[in-house]
């Protein structure tokens, strides 16, 4: 096992470079620079610019020099507001994370539990309950929901707020996880009821009926455990993609986090900062890929790395 | 039964541990909120400051006065930061770190300031004539690379200096200047301290304006305790020093930043809210909705909101609504075969009906206009040139059939930033030009940058696009903008007879004949559309509660993101 998680680790090198590389090019083919904005700059002062940045060298030389930056964990300067990249992201990443974690537990808090509710009673009120929720969350996306959520509960009931992120203040935490868990939590309701469904009736659930064990250590120890497979696998990538953040959510919620700042570092072209997230982004799916297949062979003791 | 039971059971549970620890850790904070807060007002005297504040804004991109010319960073700088003159509210400047107007030399080429006695910075240590020489030289400074630095070219050196680190693009090749060189150009830029409470700027060439640029960012001064010479790092908002009505006392990068008052202030007016949070927020549908819910006490308003906004009963009320300084127009690109025709870029103009064109697309947030300097500039009554220029559907027809160009030639692409306003107003022009003069105008919706792009490689044939004022000057509206070889002019225009005039104005120091060749030479850009139809002056609209004063009667056309920001000293708040 140890030796699999070392080939892995290693292997995400050639992906980082593939990945670098692709977005590099990507991001120097498109049209309009940092410096272009609606107020021409004078030729001067735009030489100057690219010179405090490093721009004005040969694309082959600044990709170099992006590397061996990198290779020293410097993810370079924000064109935009002139600070480290490195320490930008750090800053930023907090409250994503913060959101991201906190909707991922209230997804599979809620999802494997209605979920569970749901296969258990098969065509029973309970199913239709969650399907209904899980309908709901799956087909209203986060730009409608939102909103939804601030006018219902900010203007009407005066129950939150708009604006920010507090950990631990639940004025600011509310909204912004149902709105970034309500879909993610749809999505697991779905499939926990499918893969309790699909172990309802194995043998193996009808032998630990007949040994006489209760219900309760049934579906705990028999069936939950052996469904949770489709559910790790899932969870895995829905958890690298909460906490790589939601543009629609911190937009709405004016929330200074990484998934604002990545579309943003796209729209004004801050080389720096999106290839910054970029590869920040590619080392927690690749991360969270290999947790997951860890995990399965803690889950499931017939796969052996 | 007895499982479903457990289940539901099991999910209610988890629902609500999740509440009640978000609602218990709720109350930990707002009970830990009073060891947070920040320094108190000093007494509860009936002057002094008190209250809080909270406004909508837009994040700084960078904390150096000298290296930005973002309009959300410069309402920033004015809120801490002052120079030797600061606007009044007629945006005329006014002594402030100054003693009195400057000492002009009778050939206009040596301006001598006089400091005030016993200023200081926030940091309490005291400001001085060198402080104000650093921050210019700073702004000549090719390695801070400040995007002002162009508007202090009549400065002695100033050009050279910014020069110093050479062109290896240029035919042929300039080389970079050697350290020792680059520090003998900056002792060479025309500033110094002739002691410490005297300074003095030396010019190239006479500018009437330089005094309103002694009142702008590029030359405030800099707190040289903390930045020690003009190549060292420009610290950050708690770590600088300040000598404006304010200074952060926190920071969260993209979501807010609190001021509270500078106790070495000079001003006499003292700031009067102990509290100033500015909020960052991009999304102005977003901003509303926390204005009416109360989260903050004033914002800008978002635009497709705005006829609701002036429906409502109570945010009717608390609207305020000015014109800006900003004018935006079809940009022509004149050396564009079709375009070049003087005649067809005419009949385009005529064939424009601004006012439905503000009515509908635009919602009415602007004023329709075929000005281009804005009338409380340029001194020239808007409509003034509706007559030559203005819609008339009579006379494009005629200028149509004047440029000789049948309507099914006229190949043309409109270049717009895709948004969905843009898309409204490039369907209106699309249509008003087909059903006027029956030309079939293509559109191109692109993103921001590319639409910049575009226009600074001058690669377009008509753009929405024209100017934001840098100061409250009509020089600014001219200069650079469209002499032949100004170094901003991506129209290409090129009128000898404009190059000649804005050159005389630029240099004029009669006050009252500049001022009329500035007005001269926007008739001359205009009665010929050259490079632009102006369509609009952009109007501001912003929502201030009724709690607050001094916001309104400090408003100028130049304020970026809140009523008044340049002065917030004048701001006031009733609510404890």
């Amino acid at each position: 096992m140890i030796s699999y998680i070392f080939r892995r680790v290693l292997l995400m090198a050639p992906l980082l470079l593939a990945i670098v590389t692709i977005t590099f090019l990507l991001m120097h083919t498109i049209q309009g620079g940092p410096f272009d904005s609606d107020k021409p700059l004078p030729p001067a002062t735009r030489q100057r610019l690219e010179e405090r940045y490093g721009l004005d060298k040969p694309l082959p030389e600044q990709y170099v020099n992006y590397l061996f930056r990198l290779v020293q964990l410097d993810l370079g300067i924000s064109l935009a507001n002139d600070r480290p990249v490195r320490e930008l992201i750090g800053e930023h990443i907090v409250p994503t994370v913060q959101l991201g974690l906190t909707s991922f537990v209230f997804a599979l808090a809620f999802g494997i539990a209605l979920g569970t509710v749901s296969g258990l009673n098969q065509n029973g009120m309970w199913d239709y309950v969650g399907a209904f929720v899980s309908t709901l969350g799956a087909t209203m996306p986060s730009f409608i929901l939102a909103p939804l959520l601030v006018i219902v509960f900010v203007l009407r009931l005066h129950w939150f707020d708009v604006l920010g992120w507090e950990f631990m203040n639940h004025r600011k935490m509310v909204l912004p996880i149902l709105a970034t868990g309500m879909y993610p939590m749809a999505f697991l309701t779905r499939i926990t009821r499918a893969a309790l469904l699909d172990v309802l009736h194995q043998d193996y659930v009808r032998t630990a009926r007949a040994k006489g064990l209760s219900e309760f250590r049934v579906v705990v120890r028999h069936m939950a455990k052996n469904a949770m497979i489709p559910v790790l696998t899932v969870s895995g990538l829905l958890l690298a993609h909460l906490i790589t953040g939601s543009f629609i959510v911190e937009q709405a919620f004016a929330i200074p986090g990484t998934g604002r700042e990545f579309i943003n570092s796209v729209l004004v072209r801050d080389y720096g900062v999106m290839m910054g997230l970029i590869v920040t982004y590619t080392l927690i799916y690749a991360m969270m890929t290999l947790v997951v297949d860890v995990m399965y062979a803690v889950v499931d003791p017939r796969i052996r790395y | 039964m007895r499982n479903i039971g457990k289940s539901a059971l099991f999910a209610a549970a988890i629902g609500a541990a999740i509440v009640a620890f978000g609602c218990s850790s709720g109350k930990k904070e707002e009970a830990a909120k009073p060891a947070q807060s920040q320094p108190a007002a000093a007494a509860s005297t009936s002057d002094a400051p008190s209250g809080t504040i909270t406004i909508q804004g837009l994040q700084f991109e960078t904390w150096d006065p000298h290296f930005s010319d973002f309009a959300q960073d410069i309402a920033h700088f004015y809120m801490v930061w002052r120079g030797l003159y600061e606007f009044d509210l007629n945006s005329k400047p006014i002594p402030s770190m100054a003693e009195a107007m400057p000492a002009v030399s009778a050939d206009g080429l040596t301006y001598t300031v006089k400091l005030r006695q016993g200023l200081k910075w926030s940091d309490g240590s005291a400001i001085t004539a060198d402080d104000f020489v650093l921050g210019l030289q700073r702004t000549c400074n090719p390695d801070v690379a400040g995007h002002y630095q162009y508007i202090m070219s009549a400065v002695v050196g100033c050009d050279a200096y910014y020069a110093a680190n050479g062109n290896p693009k240029a035919t042929p090749p300039v080389p970079a200047k050697s350290a020792a060189e680059k520090d003998a150009l900056r002792k060479a830029v025309g500033v110094r301290a002739v002691d410490a409470n005297t300074v003095e700027y030396k010019l190239s060439s006479p500018q009437p304006t330089f005094t309103i640029l002694l009142a702008m960012w590029p030359t405030f001064p800099v707190a040289s305790k903390k930045v020690t010479a003009a190549d060292a790092k420009w610290p950050g908002p708690l770590e600088n020093a300040y000598n404006g009505p304010f200074m952060p006392s926190a920071y969260t990068e993209k979501s807010s930043i609190t001021l509270v008052p500078n106790p070495n202030w000079a001003g006499k007016q003292k700031a009067q809210v102990a509290k100033l949070v500015i909020k960052y927020i991009d999304d102005l549908s977003v901003a509303n909705n926390a204005y009416r819910a109360g989260e903050l006490d004033a914002t800008g308003v978002n635009l497709v909101e705005l006829d609701a906004v002036q429906k409502d009963a109570v945010l009717s009320k608390e609207l305020v609504e000015y014109p800006a300084t900003r004018t935006i127009g079809l940009e022509f690109n004149m050396t564009d075969p079709q375009l070049s025709n003087k005649d067809l870029r005419m009949a385009l103009s005529q064939a424009t009906d601004r006012v439905t064109l503000n009515k509908v697309p635009n919602k009415g947030a602007h004023v329709p206009t075929t000005n281009w300097i804005p009338p409380d500039r340029s001194g020239t009554k808007i409509g003034t040139y509706d007559a030559s220029i203005g819609f008339d559907v009579t006379k494009a027809k005629a200028s149509l059939a004047a440029s000789k160009i049948a309507p099914a030639d006229v190949k043309l692409t409109l270049l717009l930033t895709d948004s969905p306003t843009n898309k409204a107003i490039g369907e209106f022009l699309q249509s008003e030009w087909k059903k006027h003069l029956g030309i079939d105008v293509k559109l191109e919706f692109v993103d921001s940058k590319t639409r910049s792009a575009r226009f600074n490689a001058t690669q377009f044939q008509v753009v929405t696009g024209g100017w934001q004022e840098d100061y409250p000057d009509p020089e600014n509206w001219m200069i650079g903008l469209w002499e032949s070889k100004g170094s901003i002019n991506k129209t290409k225009t090129n009128i000898a007879a404009l190059d000649d005039l804005i050159s005389k104005a630029k240099f004029n120091q009669n006050d009252e004949t500049r001022r009329q060749q500035y007005r001269d030479a926007e008739k001359m850009l205009l009665d010929g559309v050259n490079g632009i139809a102006p369509l609009w002056h952009t109007g501001n609209h912003r929502l201030v509660k009724p709690h607050i004063s001094g916001m309104k009667e400090s408003k100028r056309p130049g304020d970026t993101f809140a009523v008044g920001d340049w002065n917030p000293e004048n701001w006031k708040t009733s609510k404890k």
